[in-house]
């Protein structure tokens, strides 16, 4: 007998093809990951970049661009440190024609065209009600402001409407319009954020800017998977498989607040009464365009329970789920059919379609 | 049949593809090992970075807590029970330390004006990034 022939010829092939699929296994273990990832402090906050399958060259490359793009938009951006503009409030506090820096402009006449669909709900021009409550500072305040200092603000309201824009020139009409723009910035560096991928020839990745995203292509045929924070709980509320090309926003009270005598005052301002919001703890949008997203999910918030349906039908928002204080959970049909929940929630309520 | 009369009699019996295939197994336990085995190099990481330099990483399933120096002063993270949170912080506001603890893989909480931040990290991470 020889050796060769000591086991079946059958049971020889399998345990090559067993030994075949272990290597394989093995090659699959030991490649690098696919997906690059990038964090740095930028623009205010923590910004997140994955990439793809483009290699690690050019997932460098392409994030260090955009890290520096946010760089110089913060710079422009920053509402109340000197900047690009800081400079435009100047001059729009004098009510008279000027010229101001183009980099500020296209924001700018976003910022308007968003004020108008969200009747208002979205108001970048009340930059002095949201200094007034002290939200235009690294720190936190103590207490909230008087209200007769927020009634003062009120009786000649400062709305997006009241900024006109003539080519490279501005003015506003009411001296009090002071611009804001931290519920449409972060959007607006992630739209271009997400071209200047796009320019390095990169098509699947996610720009995260301290948790509002954008994402592109999936990893490989799989999407990527979003979390959704609770608002109220460690953890996650809800998931979801973003489609390409799909920003994932979400407004919350537990962003930026502090407490006094035991009520909570968060960041998002309600232009019509001058204080935080009420009756939601978070307002979640999915959207193709991060800047619409920005303002929407900023825009819903406000307009609570009763009236986000509205406004998000105006603004063409197709993808919304809302937090009510109660924790209720409201959505619209096309949002159920795509959110998980790790736990089921309280109550949810399914709205009507919004196309 | 003595010991020596048995090896001989296995060395007859199996081929060198036989062989082949007990050294592959051999050699594939460690990677069995590192992917199912608790709290080994394949389990979650906690990814530490301080501005814009190089992260640390420390694994989530040992109980510490660590003193990381940041820009304004020292944040203090605490990891137990696979959860990791801040439990002391230089900064004004103490978002940090409010945001609680945090287990998810894909998970990041940040102390902004420390430019510290944490992140738990994982290769077979459910999640790809957390909105909030």
């Amino acid at each position: 007998m020889t050796r060769a022939t000591c086991l079946p010829r059958r049971a020889r092939r399998v345990y090559l093809i067993a030994l075949a699929l272990g290597i394989l296994l093995l090659v699959q273990a030991c490649q690098p990951d696919k997906v690059y990832r990038q964090q740095a402090f930028v623009f205010g906050t923590l910004v997140e970049i994955r990439i793809w399958g483009a290699g690690q060259e050019r997932a460098r490359a392409a994030s260090q661009a955009v890290l520096r793009d946010f760089d110089k938009l913060h710079e422009i951006l920053h509402a109340w440190k000197p900047g690009a503009l800081g400079r435009v409030n100047q001059l729009l506090a004098t009510t008279e024609w000027a010229t101001v820096s183009p980099s500020t402009l296209p924001i700018i006449e976003q910022s308007k065209r968003l004020y108008s669909m969200s009747d208002g709900l979205f108001n970048p021009a009340i930059g002095r009600l949201i200094a007034l409550w002290g939200f235009q500072n690294d720190g936190l305040p103590e207490h909230p402001p008087q209200q007769s200092e927020i009634d003062k603000l009120l009786a000649a309201p400062a709305t997006m409407d009241q900024v006109l824009i003539d080519g490279i020139r501005i003015r506003a009409s009411n001296p009090s319009v002071r611009l804001d723009l931290g519920g449409i910035g972060k959007g607006y560096a992630i739209d271009l954020g997400i071209q200047r991928l796009e320019e390095h020839g990169i098509h699947s990745a996610i720009i995260n800017a301290g948790g509002d995203l954008h994402a592109i292509g999936g990893k490989g045929e799989r999407p990527w998977v979003i979390g959704i924070r609770h608002p109220r709980k460690d953890g996650i509320l809800a998931t979801v498989a973003t489609r390409d090309n799909e920003s994932v926003f979400t407004s919350g009270d537990y962003e930026r607040f502090f407490e006094h005598q035991g009520s909570r005052y968060h960041h998002i301002l309600d232009p019509r009464t001058g204080r935080p919001a009420r009756g939601v703890t978070s307002v979640t949008v999915i959207h193709h365009n991060a800047t619409e997203a920005d303002a929407a999910s900023t825009a819903l918030f406000i307009a609570g329970a009763d009236a986000w349906h509205a406004v998000a039908r105006k603004m063409g928002i197709r993808y919304v789920m809302l937090v009510s204080s109660d924790g209720t959970v409201h959505m619209n049909p096309a949002m159920a059919e795509r959110i998980h929940f790790e736990d089921e929630p309280p109550a949810v309520v399914v709205s009507g379609p919004l196309q | 049949m003595n010991p020596d009369s048995k090896l001989a009699g296995l060395r007859h019996m199996l081929t060198t593809a036989d062989w082949v295939v007990v050294a592959g197994a051999l050699l594939f336990l460690p990677v069995l090992y590192s992917y199912y085995w608790p709290g080994s190099a394949r389990a979650e990481l906690v990814e530490i970075q301080v501005a814009d330099q190089e992260p640390m990483h420390v694994p989530l399933h040992i109980d510490r807590r660590l003193a990381i120096q940041g820009e304004l002063g020292t944040s203090e993270i605490q990891i137990r029970d696979h959860r990791v949170r801040f439990t002391r912080s230089p900064c004004e506001a103490k978002l940090c330390i409010a945001s609680g603890w945090h287990e998810h893989a894909g998970e990041t909480v940040a102390c902004l004006p420390n430019r510290v931040s944490v992140s738990i990290v994982s290769s077979d991470s459910v999640y790809d990034a957390i909105n909030y």
